[in-house]
């Protein structure tokens, strides 16, 4: 495991659910003939290699991981790779599809419980914050990574954010400006909010994320519910 | 090794970018010190960036792109720039009657939001459509300090060509 990520992970506080099997709760298979089904070897293996993938690249960054940095990470062979990846960035798309599909549900749930639009906003970027302020690597993998990657991740990546875009069209009835807002406004506040929680986690401070709420939440509402509205309710609980 | 510590080709793509960022700087700094309101300085700052990532859609494609790629000290680098940015958005502050209601980090989504809108307009090839989306990047960046019913009039601004 990377040691940043390790030291990182004991920092935590609260550590929401998590979507990847950590390696102290994914046992190494012991060598020979174990007597384990196939199905079960195979997806142990399966979530050892993702949860190296996630150490090494939050050690190392995307570009610089190789897939020989990930088999010795996991302890399992070139081939044994092979056989569940077509290659790195197949990985990655595991890894990732899994966490960006978590925090998706999370926030999903979170907002679920509220009637009133404003509160669905910020319940779920409380959550999203409250999940990646607890597995800094994670983040890494989420907020950073697919950027650097480009390619297919990247665009994937590009898909997953328009999950956000959705709840926050949701609030154009609450506008009541004389002139409808711009097409872009979700797509801009958005890139803003995901550019903010990189530039934190860039910066080594991915543990103090939660910290941003209340100015998420501000900046968020204000074109929908107009400055004073939006100020008063970023600092409700 | 650079001096903060990044491999030989990373500081190869460092040296360019910052030569490309110290011009932007310059010619958007330039833009905002002239007399005026501090709206119509983000307006011409606003221009002065557009023009420059318009000139040359390689160098703008390398700048606001391909830093994500290029590991975690470009990254520090695009960030500082950013952070240069923010505090040309902060100064809006001295528009409010209570400038501490609006926090600096307000700056930084905003300045964080404009690169990445920027980011996506490049990589989907449409920066040389700039002026059409000019006015709505002026109105998320003056919204905060004008309020939003003030800064919707930034959409009623007609594209120059």
């Amino acid at each position: 495991m990377a040691k940043g990520a390790a030291k990182s992970r004991r920092k935590a506080k609260a550590k929401p659910p998590l979507p990847v099997e950590q390696p102290s709760s994914t046992p190494r298979l012991p060598a020979g003939r174990h007597g384990l089904p196939r199905e079960f070897i195979a997806q142990n293996q399966r979530e050892r290699i993702i949860t190296a993938l996630v150490d090494t690249v939050a050690e190392r960054g995307y570009n610089n991981t190789t897939v020989a940095n990930i088999t010795k990470a996991a302890s399992v062979s070139r081939r044994t790779f092979y056989e569940h990846f077509a290659d790195k960035e197949a990985c990655f798309l595991a890894a990732y599809e899994m966490v960006a599909d978590h925090i998706r549900d999370s926030m999903q749930a979170a907002a679920g419980a509220f009637e009133e639009w404003p509160q669905k906003v910020r319940a779920a970027l409380a959550t999203m914050l409250h999940f990646l302020a607890g597995e800094p690597a994670l983040a890494r993998l989420c907020m950073i990574e697919p950027v650097a990657a480009g390619g297919e991740v990247a665009a994937r990546h590009r898909v997953s954010i328009q999950g956000f875009v959705e709840i926050l069209k949701a609030g154009r009835p609450e506008h009541s400006g004389e002139r409808p807002l711009p097409e872009a406004t979700e797509e801009t506040l958005v890139g803003g909010i995901v550019s903010l929680i990189a530039m934190e986690i860039n910066a080594g401070r991915a543990e103090k994320l939660e910290k941003l709420l209340p100015d998420l939440v501000e900046l968020t509402l204000a074109p929908y519910l107009g400055a004073e509205a939006a100020a008063r309710l970023s600092r409700s609980s | 090794m650079s001096d903060d510590g990044a491999p030989a080709e990373e500081e190869r793509f460092l040296t360019a970018y910052d030569e490309i960022a110290a011009e932007l700087c310059d010619r958007v700094r330039r833009a905002y010190d002239v007399p005026g309101s501090w709206h119509d300085r983000i307006w011409a700052a606003g221009w002065a960036a557009m023009r420059f990532l318009q000139e040359d859609p390689a160098r703008a494609r390398f700048f606001v792109v391909e830093v994500h790629g290029a590991g975690s000290c470009a990254q520090a680098h695009r960030d500082r720039i950013l952070q240069g940015f923010a505090e040309l958005l902060d100064a809006g502050r001295a528009m409010l009657e209570d400038p501490a209601s609006v926090s600096r980090c307000t700056a930084e989504i905003i300045a964080g939001a404009i690169h990445g809108t920027l980011l996506t307009k490049i990589q989907n090839g449409c920066v040389d459509r700039g002026e059409d989306f000019l006015p709505e990047l002026v109105y998320m960046a003056t919204m905060p300090y004008l309020g939003p019913r003030a800064a919707e009039d930034e959409l009623l601004v007609q594209p120059l060509r």
